[in-house]
């Protein structure tokens, strides 16, 4: 009840007249809210600002300094300031002033005031991406400003169609987003469902990319991430030229990419760095230990608790001999390897890189090990666990990993349960799952369902780029001329 | 019915496909070959064809009424009542189709797999599958049965491994020896394998342009592809297994593959079995979309209602004729099967003709 009290004072505030003492109310005569009276040229100017967001060498030199040295009458001529705005309400002062900006009011004309760009930046260098690592791509990642993203990825975007659009969300403070796509390139629906769903958020705050996240995705219950989060600026990029959209968080390193299908999580930059041959290769291997990671240990477990005969039997006899001193079911050995495998995963993240070696050798090889010697766990649940590990340290996207983790152990459970069976039904509900998502309205396990064999083209395989000009990603205008060889045809000679 | 999804060419020829490869096929070498012995495959062929016939004819019926499904075209061509009990007729065959599936299905799993597990548990896990399965739209449901293809063809590639040096083909010789009337005759009997192009009464109605001729492509193919799918099946037994072999086998096509052996997999069989059992699992869904349709539109509730009330009605159902008699449907099938898929329709086309009835309101532009 009091905090709806206070909020209709607020707007009552709002709407109250535009003038100092308004403001300052407003902003709770907060101490770091500063004003200054320069008399100049027979006319009082006052300034006011937020003395912890500006830079004081640019309010001196640009705005101070011109100002006691005025000779015309026109402020707006003798000002430096890059951007210069008017302010006529208190709310639009208020967004001003928490930006950076500084007011300036003339005294005697209470009505507007400029509002005049001041702001410190606090950006730290551009350095190498920490997580999306590559092999050969550009050593620049986002950093933490808006403004420095924007620049970060219109320089490797240039394009007359690079539009930006500005959003402020949350109602208790404020963060700013841009959305950014490449006209006549995305497909207009997606812009605009992109829009509603970014005006529909009345969060009273906004965390991080997260928090959007959230908003505006298709599906909440799902373990397969719809957006793409990341913070590679060449990688953006590419994206925004297929026709995708990015969506920029002030203060967030990440960067949020939409519409993102199930195959957008297994390209990487390097994939069109190196040759289409090693490219397509990559894609295959990711897929197949995406796979590999899903279904190894159901697959296991069915294998040695069921369907013992479908193996050779030589193996059989190999793997029995070590099951033999093992006092648990195929499943509760499994299950102890994973969750032991988590909390080394889990702990391994916090800890320091220079213990995290020790750390590896301890937790991996030496539990490993003692673990199969003390009988708890068999060799064969153990080279299943680390083959399933490492193929989901393949995946190029955390998100689509953990998806793993999530879906393994519900398989693993079904594989116990019913063996092969229980695999088919585990898969069939993934896949009826799977064939349901969307993302933006883009089915998400797009090119395999419904099945579009041109799609294919830039997903399971990379072909060389010069072939690529048949495609329709997210893009209904994705054009591209054929003729990128056509040397070829005028330098080729017959043989005799 | 105003149309939200439609689906192409295509996606009909996918849905088709997964709609009637299915249950028949683990024991279809067997069956074929008590009615005509060696010329199971000559008899399929036969059929095929005689099936691509009456789809043409279920296509000639369902042009008159663009964007209607036998449910609403029924009574068009009825009139209300008989309409009505035309629907409810059909959606009761529909639903003994999938409870036929239910049976097989849990039975040879029960047989081949899971010998200890009571039967009841396999028929609940079915139930929940069928209702997760079937509540969505026709395109969702596209898409899922056009991935699944892909299943469809490693059972082809599954069975390339077969080749050995147990084949004979003189199995197949003498062709055509137990007698051309006989073949004819059997071919009512291995039309059972290919019941699923009923279920085009209702998917018609979703074609974009349902009169033109290429709505029938799609058609077209997909009965081709389970022809030859069905008779290399047919064939295969036959060289494999001598007749007296196939005569006490139940599933000839799995008990080939128990024998093989390769480097790494020792009982190829029970792939083959995981991979029909996806592929089975699209029968289902669709069957059980169609019968949905059907009852939402009788009794005017919403889909998902509609499926999990037909779900309910199948699993008790299915239980109660697996443990009196199992074999008492599939009797039954053989001539609803017939009744249903070829009498009823070619009757619709012919009042149709005969008495021009016209779909009073059609959402073409829709």
């Amino acid at each position: 009840m009091r905090l709806k009290r206070n909020k209709s004072k607020k707007s009552l505030i709002n709407q109250a007249n535009f003038s100092i003492e308004n403001i300052k109310s407003q902003l709770n005569h907060t101490s770091d809210l500063k004003d200054r009276e320069i008399h100049s040229n027979n006319q009082i100017f006052i300034i006011l600002y937020i003395d912890s967001l500006i830079d004081p060498e640019k309010l001196e030199s640009k705005i101070i300094k011109p100002l006691t040295k005025m000779k015309d009458n026109n402020i707006l001529n003798e000002l430096y300031s890059q951007e210069i705005s008017t302010a006529r309400s208190n709310k639009v002062a208020i967004n001003g002033l928490l930006d950076g900006y500084c007011l300036l009011i003339k005294k005697g004309r209470n009505s507007e005031g400029f509002l005049l760009k001041t702001n410190a930046s606090t950006d730290r260098e551009v350095s190498e991406p920490k997580i999306e690592k590559t092999i050969l791509g550009a050593k620049v990642g986002f950093v933490e400003s808006l403004d420095k993203n924007i620049f970060l990825l219109r320089t490797v975007t240039k394009s007359p169609d690079f539009t930006v659009k500005e959003y402020t969300l949350g109602s208790s403070t404020t963060t700013n987003v841009s959305l950014i796509y490449l006209d006549h390139v995305t497909d207009p629906e997606i812009i605009k469902k992109v829009e509603q769903r970014i005006k529909s958020i009345t969060l009273n705050s906004i965390r991080s990319a997260g928090d959007i996240q959230d908003c505006i995705e298709d599906h909440t219950v799902t373990p397969f991430p719809q957006l793409l989060l990341t913070e590679r600026p060449d990688r953006a990029s590419a994206n925004l030229k297929d026709g995708s959209v990015a969506l920029i968080i002030d203060g967030s390193p990440t960067v949020i990419i939409l519409p993102a299908t199930f195959m957008t999580f297994f390209q990487t930059t390097d994939d069109y760095i190196t040759r289409w041959w090693l490219g397509s290769f990559f894609r295959f291997i990711r897929l197949f230990s995406y796979i590999i990671a899903l279904i190894l240990p159901a697959l296991y477990i069915a294998f040695v608790s069921f369907h013992y005969e479908v193996i050779p039997l030589e193996l059989v006899y190999s793997l029995q001999s070590s099951m033999s001193y093992v006092p648990f079911r195929p499943f509760i050995e499994l299950m102890i390897m994973q969750l032991s495998l988590e909390l080394l995963r889990e702990a391994s993240i916090r800890l320091p890189p220079s213990v995290a070696a020790t750390f590896g050798i301890v937790g991996g090889l030496v539990v490993g090990t003692a673990m199969v010697e003390a009988g708890i766990v068999s060799y064969g649940g153990l080279i299943v666990v680390a083959l399933t590990s490492v193929s989901s340290f393949v995946q190029p996207n955390l998100e689509m990993s953990s998806s793993i983790r999530i879906l393994g152990f519900p398989l693993m459970l079904l594989a116990a349960t019913f063996g092969f069976f229980g695999i088919v039904i585990g898969v069939l509900c993934v896949l009826i799952h799977l064939s349901r998502l969307t993302s933006f309205g883009v089915p998400y396990f797009s090119p395999f369902v419904p099945l579009n064999i041109k799609d294919f083209k830039d997903t399971i395989i990379r072909v060389p780029s010069w072939m690529m000009y048949k495609y329709s990603k997210n893009s209904p205008h994705y054009k591209q001329e054929k003729r990128s060889r056509k040397w070829k045809l005028d330098e080729s000679e017959e043989p005799y | 019915m105003r149309v939200k999804n439609r689906i192409s060419s295509v996606n009909l020829f996918f849905l088709l496909v997964q709609t009637m490869i299915g249950v028949g096929l683990l024991s279809l070498p067997h069956q074929t070959h008590d009615a005509t012995g060696s010329d199971g495959w000559i008899s399929i062929l036969i059929s095929g064809f005689f099936i691509q016939l009456i789809v043409l004819l279920i296509w000639l019926l369902c042009r008159n009424f663009p964007n209607l499904t036998l449910f609403d075209f029924s009574k068009v061509i009825l009139g209300e009542t008989s309409g009505t009990v035309l629907n409810f007729i059909y959606i009761i065959y529909l639903l003994t189709v999938i409870c036929y599936i239910f049976i097989i299905y849990a039975d040879t799993l029960k047989r081949w797999i899971l010998p200890e597990t009571p039967v009841w548990i396999i028929f609940l896990i079915l139930f929940f599958l069928l209702i997760y399965g079937s509540i969505c739209n026709i395109k969702n449901m596209v898409s899922l049965f056009s991935f699944l293809f892909i299943f469809i063809l490693f059972l082809f590639f599954i069975t390339f491994l077969v080749y050995d040096s147990y084949t004979d083909v003189r199995y197949l010789f003498p062709i055509g020896s137990s007698g051309g009337w006989n073949i004819l005759k059997s071919t009512s009997d291995s039309m059972m394998p290919f019941i699923g192009f009923e279920t085009l009464l209702i998917y018609f109605a979703f074609m974009k342009q349902s009169k033109t001729i290429s709505a029938l492509k799609g058609v077209f193919f997909a009965v081709l592809f389970v022809t030859i799918f069905l008779t290399y099946i047919v064939i295969l037994s036959t060289v494999m297994l001598s007749p007296e072999e196939i005569k006490i086998t139940p599933e000839p096509v799995l008990y080939i593959l128990s024998a093989i052996e390769i480097r790494i997999l020792s009982r190829l069989d029970l792939i083959f079995l995981s991979f029909w059992g996806l592929i089975v699992f699209s029968t289902i869904i669709s069957y059980s979309f169609s019968a949905c349709m059907g009852i939402s539109k009788l009794i005017r509730i919403k889909h998902k209602f509609a499926v999990i009330l037909s779900g309910t009605f199948v699993l008790i159902v299915s239980i109660i004729f697996y443990y009196m008699e199992i074999t008492l449907l599939e009797k039954w099938l053989k001539h609803l099967g017939l009744i249903f898929g070829i009498i009823i329709p070619i009757l619709l086309l012919l009042i149709t003709i005969i008495f021009k009835r016209e779909a009073a309101s059609t959402y073409e532009k829709n």
